[in-house]
């Protein structure tokens, strides 16, 4: 099922202008597809929210590279999520076998790899959590966040674009 | 179980109803501007809020838990390297009076160092961290957990286990307890040692090396095992930070929905709702002759 939700909002409103003032719930919206063939199961949850398996990655067209990890159990929950390409990293990002191995995947080559974004309230910067990736496995949409085990990444670091 | 049409008929009839409820509730959302604002507004998502919340705390103490529990292993990691660096020197000491040119005087000498080792090892074995002693088991408040008279050690405290709370259902050892500092055998080779040197016995020196060696590798032992501790710890520690952030979030976005995404919301119930509606009309309209084409 493939719906498209008209919604209408400003487009001169900027992706960070909208971040900042606290609008976060942009997923109904912003011309955005819902592609609800691919659900990811994350059998494990995420950290914080075990009970919840079901979500789906939404790309936000207008504020390319931002995507939203959005479930679909618990609609409120939504976290926004940069593919680790677009994150400018002088660390590696090295995915342990044993948790490939959980969504089925030999090689990381083989992932589709996100990093989850905050907000910090007090100083209006975007941190990146490169300590904690959500890895997917496209092929038969299983997902995890694993905790990297490399002190030199980070859970609060700022967010700087490739 | 056979669908009947009027069953069709119902449960399209309570959809548009739920449909009709639902927007009610967002239209009420929108005039107050908080959407989370009565647990019967939408039970499931204020139960989560408040449990997330709640997650949150509960995290935070676990974090607290956490950093005790690894500064106490450092202050213990610290402690035993030191005690460590004592044993290479009862070693060093132990090769060169093995060494027959050296005197009977000579090796009295040697003795009075090797007590002053000992008297280190016992200093160093009765750290603390934070006022609570490192190495008494759970007696943790003692004055002195290891006594040292000049000629033989007395272990005040007991082989109780500390453990910290890292997660809802993980708990994990901290502490190496004084009878496993005494199971090394490094007091007894210690002073084994002086003995052998007061007596000027070059063969009981000689035993002593190897008695010392055994001790070390043990006491080596011993900070592996914490160093696989302190290992679990920070994973521990990552896993609870990476799930306060996930949670704070939801959390925010929870609290002051704004009315834009409210607004959406209700755009999609009306299109939903009208939808509904559409399908019902087409179905209703269902009359003998469909049913016979």
């Amino acid at each position: 099922m493939k719906t498209t939700v008209a919604t209408h909002t400003s487009q001169t409103d900027s992706f960070l202008c909208r971040f900042h003032s606290g609008e976060y719930q942009m997923l109904n919206g912003n011309g955005t597809d819902f592609d609800l063939t691919n659900i990811i199961d994350f059998d494990n949850g995420i950290p914080g929210f075990e009970e919840l398996s079901k979500f789906i990655v939404v790309p936000l067209i207008e504020h390319h590279p931002f995507q939203v990890l959005q479930s679909l159990e618990a609609p409120p929950i939504a976290m926004f999520v940069i593919p680790i390409h677009h994150f400018e990293s002088k660390q590696e990002i090295k995915i342990e076998r044993i948790d490939l191995e959980q969504i089925g995947v030999r090689s990381q080559d083989e992932t589709d790899i996100y990093f989850v974004m905050k907000m910090s309230q007090e100083e209006k910067i975007f941190t990146v959590n490169t300590k904690a990736p959500i890895v997917i496995n496209p092929k038969i949409l299983q997902g995890c966040q694993v905790i990297l085990d490399n002190p030199n990444l980070q859970i609060e670091q700022p967010l700087d674009l490739a | 179980m056979r669908i009947t049409q009027s069953m069709i008929t119902k449960s399209l009839l309570s959809s548009i109803n739920q449909n009709r409820e639902s927007m009610h509730s967002i239209q009420e959302s929108i005039t107050t501007g908080k959407e989370v604002e009565r647990s019967s507004d939408d039970p499931v998502q204020f139960y989560r809020a408040n449990r997330f919340r709640q997650s949150i705390k509960q995290n935070e103490q676990y974090l607290e838990n956490v950093q005790n529990a690894e500064g106490w292993l450092q202050a213990t990691t610290s402690n035993l390297d030191s005690m460590l660096n004592q044993v290479m020197t009862l070693r060093e000491r132990a090769v060169q009076s093995a060494n027959d040119s050296l005197s009977a005087e000579n090796r009295l000498q040697m003795a009075s160092e090797i007590n002053n080792i000992v008297e280190d090892l016992v200093s160093l074995a009765n750290g603390s961290f934070l006022n609570k002693n490192l190495f008494s088991g759970t007696k943790t408040k003692i004055e002195n957990p290891f006594l040292f008279d000049g000629n033989s050690i007395e272990y005040q405290g007991n082989t109780g286990k500390i453990n910290r709370r890292i997660s809802e259902n993980f708990t994990i050892n901290i502490n190496v307890t004084g009878q496993d500092l005494l199971d090394t055998n490094i007091f007894n080779s210690a002073l084994n040692l002086r003995t052998a040197l007061e007596n000027d016995d070059t063969n009981e020196i000689a035993n002593m090396i190897d008695s010392i060696d055994s001790a070390s590798e043990k006491m080596i032992s011993l900070n592996t095992s914490i160093g696989s501790i302190q290992n679990q710890l920070e994973l521990a520690e990552d896993r609870l930070r990476t799930a306060n952030l996930n949670l704070s979030t939801f959390i925010s976005e929870t609290e002051d929905v704004d009315l834009a995404s409210a607004i959406t919301q209700y755009n999609s119930e009306e299109m939903a709702y009208q939808a509904a509606l559409q399908s019902t009309a087409n179905i209703l309209r269902l009359n003998i002759m469909d049913f016979l084409k």
